[in-house]
């Protein structure tokens, strides 16, 4: 290369430098606005005792974590947002991967089928929650009428009016909504599996579930564990599901940490300790992030030390 | 291609600008369009004026049918921007929906609005975060120059906004909650008579077995009440007045569940559920739920606020039950919601505040009259308005002034607390309990007794 076509280089990459980093600033400037600054915000709070009916707020060093290591609220709805994660996440991978292994089969109206099972993902949550609750109704409902009309039960079932039934009626509600995305990414994974290794594993006689656990789960345990993380990180984090369909209640007894926070701000007017409470669980979802990120752009499964294995390697 | 380029432009520019253009539409632009000619000519001058004085903003509730209310609350502020006054106003009305976040994001935010027609429930939170606007001087004025409107307020509802001897918050209008119950069904089916009278808790038995014997085989319910969006809060409060039993004590010091009277109530509801006379799942139901329910015929009355529903035929055959009397009732009380008219201390204009608020009690009554709301007066003149004579709900409930009770009773004003024990959804707890299965009503009520009492020690 010649010297001044060296310099036209340098001078071309200059330019797509200095028009990248334009092109960034906004975007980078409404980040720092709507995320980086209410999160900074939300920090400092924590710090403080600033409550809507305290005219003067001050800093008050570590005093509020301190009150949610003895709050028995907060450890609840600790206990119950990771029960509700977990069971989301799983029922809605189980569920999900069942559906994407029926859809990467060549089977009839298979366009028209992906495009019913995306719905849940598509409903607005406001719109979801409204049908669902009068699906779910005891007296006009269609699970209860139906049920009763065909004799198979003689009182309703009570789903959100049932502390035994209340908590598994909005675990599956959310798993319902999120088993789209689920379903969708999976079957995105499924396809990348090289047909040759089921052909191979049916010359040797392998059955329906020994491809699923030798073959197709292996292959897709990457992204297996991205989907799950993610999903896990935003089921944590999810708020309108919950709150649209029990509002937390009753008594608090489907708390979740983010609608505890919501309610510590808004209906107890403390928005320190709400915003202590918000601050403790980005920490579990930071470090969830990190763990994805790693996986994802990193070390992958081997040094996570997850025992995985590289791509190829599955048959 | 550059050709068409231009013309894309150009075609997006011109509809940026109509879009522009559509949004600045003033909002009451039917009415505007329809007003006579001639004061057309007269716009330009009055328009230079207005544009030089403050504009203040109001917030209403929808309180009202969507349509009438909205044009009537409009008629009223139209009539004030169109006099000689310190400012104009405009108004928004409100949803329902995160009303309460709406409203602490707006005064944590130093945004609220110059006035807003709140509960009185809600004031005293208001007064000590030192966010409302002292009105003492509008009453003052009042009491200086003989007006009559003092003697006009129902009993004790002025006092009922003082603070610290400061008075946050005028009277404007109230809602009192009923029971509706199915007339054709109630008497003329079951041969029940003089409901508008009263009803004690045996006869409200008496009518929810006969309900249940004649047509609880086809599905339907002898009551019916909302439990979520405050719904146990509404419940509770019904029972605990209709048996002279209040949430809280008369110094606003502790809880008033452990009064036995409160208990009894508590145990009438759980006596009724355990009975069968409601739908099993109410814990669950919010205010549409029952609504549809007792529209579809699967519920003979329901216990809850007064609502319009003109359209539905339903309502032709409703009527509404007089209050709901326990046995160790002191008298007959039906509990209401009173409004009233608050400012906030973050207006820049406070004396043109006063001076639309002083105006907007005196000259409001076209709201109640035709906004097709479900407020009662709290003016004795008002009484007079042709839609407490004419409307088939608001004639039924305004006789029964007497028995207004307001919220805070016995208390003399709300407690601090209460905005917040409404919206936590702590006084209905007993309630929610029990619709959810739970069977001792003592513990259940000392329990929320004692969250209440600790509220308001370290509330207020």
């Amino acid at each position: 290369m010649n010297k001044t076509a060296y310099k036209r280089r340098v001078s071309l990459q200059k330019k797509n430098t200095r028009l990248a980093t334009c092109l960034l600033v906004p975007a980078t400037l409404v980040l720092l606005a709507v995320s980086i600054y209410p999160v900074l915000s939300s920090l400092w709070m924590s710090f403080t005792n600033e409550h809507l009916l305290r005219k003067e707020t001050n800093f008050v060093g570590l005093a509020n974590y301190a009150r949610l290591l003895h709050d028995s609220e907060f450890w609840g709805s600790v206990g119950f947002t990771f029960t509700y994660s977990f069971f989301v996440v799983a029922i809605a991978y189980v569920c999900g991967l069942a559906l994407a292994l029926m859809l990467n089969r060549k089977i009839r109206m298979r366009g028209a089928l992906r495009a019913i099972l995306l719905l849940p993902w598509v409903i607005p949550p406001v719109i979801a929650v409204t049908n669902l609750k009068w699906i779910l109704h005891d007296q006009i409902g269609l699970i209860n009428t139906t049920l009763r009309a065909w004799g198979i039960i003689d009182k309703p079932i009570l789903f959100l009016a049932q502390y035994g039934l209340i908590r598994p009626t909005v675990i599956l509600a959310s798993a319902w909504k999120q088993l789209p995305f689920m379903m969708v990414t999976l079957l995105a994974g499924l396809q990348s599996v090289p047909t040759e290794l089921y052909e191979s594993a049916s010359i040797d006689g392998a059955g329906f579930f020994r491809k699923l656990f030798s073959i197709t789960l292996p292959v897709i345990r990457p992204l297996t564990f991205i989907n799950t993380t993610l999903s896990f990180v935003w089921t944590i984090n999810s708020f309108e599901m919950i709150w649209l369909m029990t509002g937390g209640g009753p008594s608090g007894h489907t708390f979740t940490v983010p609608v505890l926070s919501y309610y510590t701000a808004f209906f107890r007017n403390d928005m320190s300790y709400a915003a202590t409470i918000a601050t403790s669980i980005l920490v579990v979802l930071l470090l969830l992030t990190l763990l994805n990120f790693r996986v994802q752009f990193g070390k992958g499964f081997e040094g996570l030390g997850l025992g995985g294995r590289g791509k190829g390697e599955a048959a | 291609m550059k050709r068409f380029r231009n013309l894309l432009v150009l075609l997006t520019a011109v509809l940026l600008l109509v879009s522009a253009i559509g949004c600045a539409a003033p909002a009451a632009g039917g009415e505007a369009a329809a007003k006579p000619a001639e004061q057309s000519a007269e716009k330009p001058a009055a328009a230079e004026e207005a544009a030089e004085k403050p504009e203040l903003t109001i917030w209403f509730f929808p309180m009202g049918l969507s349509g009438p209310y909205d044009a009537a609350c409009q008629a009223v502020l139209d009539a004030y921007n169109a006099g000689d006054h310190g400012a104009t106003v405009k108004m928004e009305i409100l949803g329902w929906a995160g009303l309460n976040e709406r409203v602490q994001t707006a005064v944590a935010s130093g945004s609220p609005p110059d006035v807003w027609i709140p509960g009185y429930f809600r004031v005293p939170e208001y007064v000590k975060m030192g966010e409302a606007l002292d009105l003492t001087s509008i009453v003052d004025k009042w009491k200086e120059t003989g007006d009559p409107i003092l003697d006009e307020f129902q009993p004790g509802m002025l006092e009922n906004g003082v603070f610290d001897g400061k008075v946050y918050v005028i009277p404007f209008a109230t809602s009192p909650k009923t029971m509706f119950y199915r007339a054709d069904i109630l008497e003329d089916e079951l041969g029940f008579k003089d409901l508008d009278k009263g009803v004690t808790f045996d006869q409200l038995k008496e009518i929810c077995a006969a309900v249940k014997k004649s047509h609880g085989d086809e599905g339907m319910y002898p009551l019916g009440f909302f439990s979520v969006d405050g719904g146990t809060t509404n419940l509770m409060l019904n029972a605990l007045f209709s048996n002279g039993a209040s949430w809280v004590n008369a110094d606003a010091t502790t809880g008033g569940y452990d009064d036995p009277k409160a208990i009894e109530a508590v145990q009438f509801i759980k006596d009724l559920v355990d009975a069968g006379y409601v739908p099993e799942g109410i814990a669950s139901y919010n205010q549409a739920d029952i609504d549809k329910m007792y529209q579809s015929g699967k519920v003979a009355m329901i216990w809850k606020s007064s609502q319009h529903d003109p359209a539905s035929e339903l309502y032709k055959k409703t009527k509404i039950m007089g209050p709901i009397i326990g046995p160790s009732a002191d008298k007959p009380r039906l509990v209401t919601w009173s409004d009233g008219l608050m400012a906030f201390q973050a207006t820049k204009y406070p004396e043109e505040v006063k001076e639309f608020i002083e105006w907007f009690v005196k000259n409001s009554s076209p709201i109640l009259n035709d906004g097709a709301t479900t407020y009662c007066p709290l003016r004795t003149s008002q009484q007079d308005l042709d839609v407490y004579k004419t409307d088939w709900l608001l004639s039924q409930i305004t006789p029964m002034v007497e028995a207004y009770t307001e919220l805070n009773w016995p208390a003399p004003v709300s407690p601090v607390c209460f905005n917040q024990v409404f919206f936590e959804g702590t006084i209905g707890k007993p309630l929610e309990a029990i619709l959810m299965g739970a069977t001792d009503v003592e513990a259940e009520m000392h329990k929320t007794n004692e969250e209440i009492t600790n509220l308001l020690k370290t509330v207020g």
